[in-house]
């Protein structure tokens, strides 16, 4: 079992770009897009065929519903395989992904200050729409800019004309998460994405897990060296970081990391 | 003991699992009876402006 987890996570950009065109097959727009996908897309892409779950739940908050729908798609998503879907799903994750291929200087940051993204969900996704009924997570997102902003641009001539200060704040905002993705792995996905925030509080108790047999582990930290999201796997499989990707498990010398649900002896 | 505590933690696990697999279709179904489908359908085909940048 071990060796078909390490074949599938050397296939994972495979993963990663059929479920970039899937999302975005743009034909079945006008009926699936009434579902939220598994990943942060963002629905104004001209192609994109699914809702994003983080407009779609701010969106519920501006309307003073409780947005039982989307919170089910996104815990149900997160029940299964925890922030799995960060590492094999997300367009804006992959982006990153390949951002980090770029042959410039490398820079390795600690998970200190991960916990910023529970402020981005409690701040821009619900106090500020909830007091403005404005979108505000949407308003500053680098995906939605990359997914829906330049791409409506460059196909409608009538809509450049709109194009204002905001539109270069937001290309700004871009640049920077470009740059950053560079030099430091997913900086997106670790400080600031709301929908992983989501996602990781589900990660200790997912079906799919993670699990390490501290008995063969000789703390190496080649897990660390391919973690995405710089985690010693032998400290917590399943921390609140970690994105699924599996690279742990492919890279590890002694077979010590594996997959699978969780399970308990009978008597 | 140490034994004991472990299949604890792991019932725990396995429960929370099963827990949040049964709210969150709980809550589809919820959220379905109550139409909220067609509210995340209409959102989504809306292009809107402000939020990619446009018109500001």
């Amino acid at each position: 079992m071990k060796r078909f987890w390490s074949w599938l996570a050397r296939r994972r950009v495979v993963v990663q770009v059929t479920s970039a065109l899937a999302i975005n097959s743009y034909f079945t727009k006008h009926i699936t897009s009434g579902l939220p996908c598994f990943a942060l897309n963002c629905h104004a892409c001209p192609a994109a065929a699914f809702a994003c779950p983080i407009g779609t739940l701010q969106k519920f908050v501006v309307l003073r519903r409780v947005p039982f729908y989307v919170l089910g798609v996104v815990t149900l998503g997160g029940a299964l395989v925890g922030r799995g879907s960060c590492g094999w799903f997300c367009p804006f994750g992959w982006f990153q992904d390949l951002l980090y291929k770029l042959p410039v200087p490398k820079v390795r940051l600690s998970n200190r200050f991960n916990w910023a993204r529970y402020l981005v969900v409690a701040v821009l996704v619900v106090a500020m729409p909830f007091i403005t009924y404005e979108l505000w997570f949407c308003n500053l997102c680098p995906a939605g800019v990359l997914e829906g902003g330049i791409p409506v641009v460059l196909l409608d001539a009538d809509l450049r004309a709109l194009v204002g200060w905001f539109y270069w704040v937001k290309i700004a905002i871009l640049a920077i998460f470009v740059a950053w993705s560079g030099v430091t792995r997913r900086p997106f996905c670790r400080w600031v994405c709301p929908l992983g925030a989501l996602w990781s509080l589900f990660n200790p108790i997912s079906t799919v897990r993670l699990a390490v047999d501290q008995g063969t582990c000789i703390q190496c930290d080649r897990c660390q060296e391919v973690c995405p999201v710089n985690i010693r796997v032998y400290e917590g499989a399943n921390d609140l970081n970690c994105v699924r990707c599996l690279a742990c498990v492919d890279v590890c010398p002694q077979g010590s990391v594996s997959v699978g649900a969780p399970k308990v002896e009978k008597r | 003991m140490d034994q004991m505590q472990n299949r604890t933690q792991k019932r725990l696990v396995v429960l929370g699992n099963r827990v949040a697999l049964v709210l969150s279709v709980v809550a589809i179904v919820a959220g379905l009876y109550d139409h909220h489908w067609r509210t995340v359908l209409r959102h989504a085909l809306k292009l809107c402006l402000s939020c990619i940048g446009l018109g500001v």
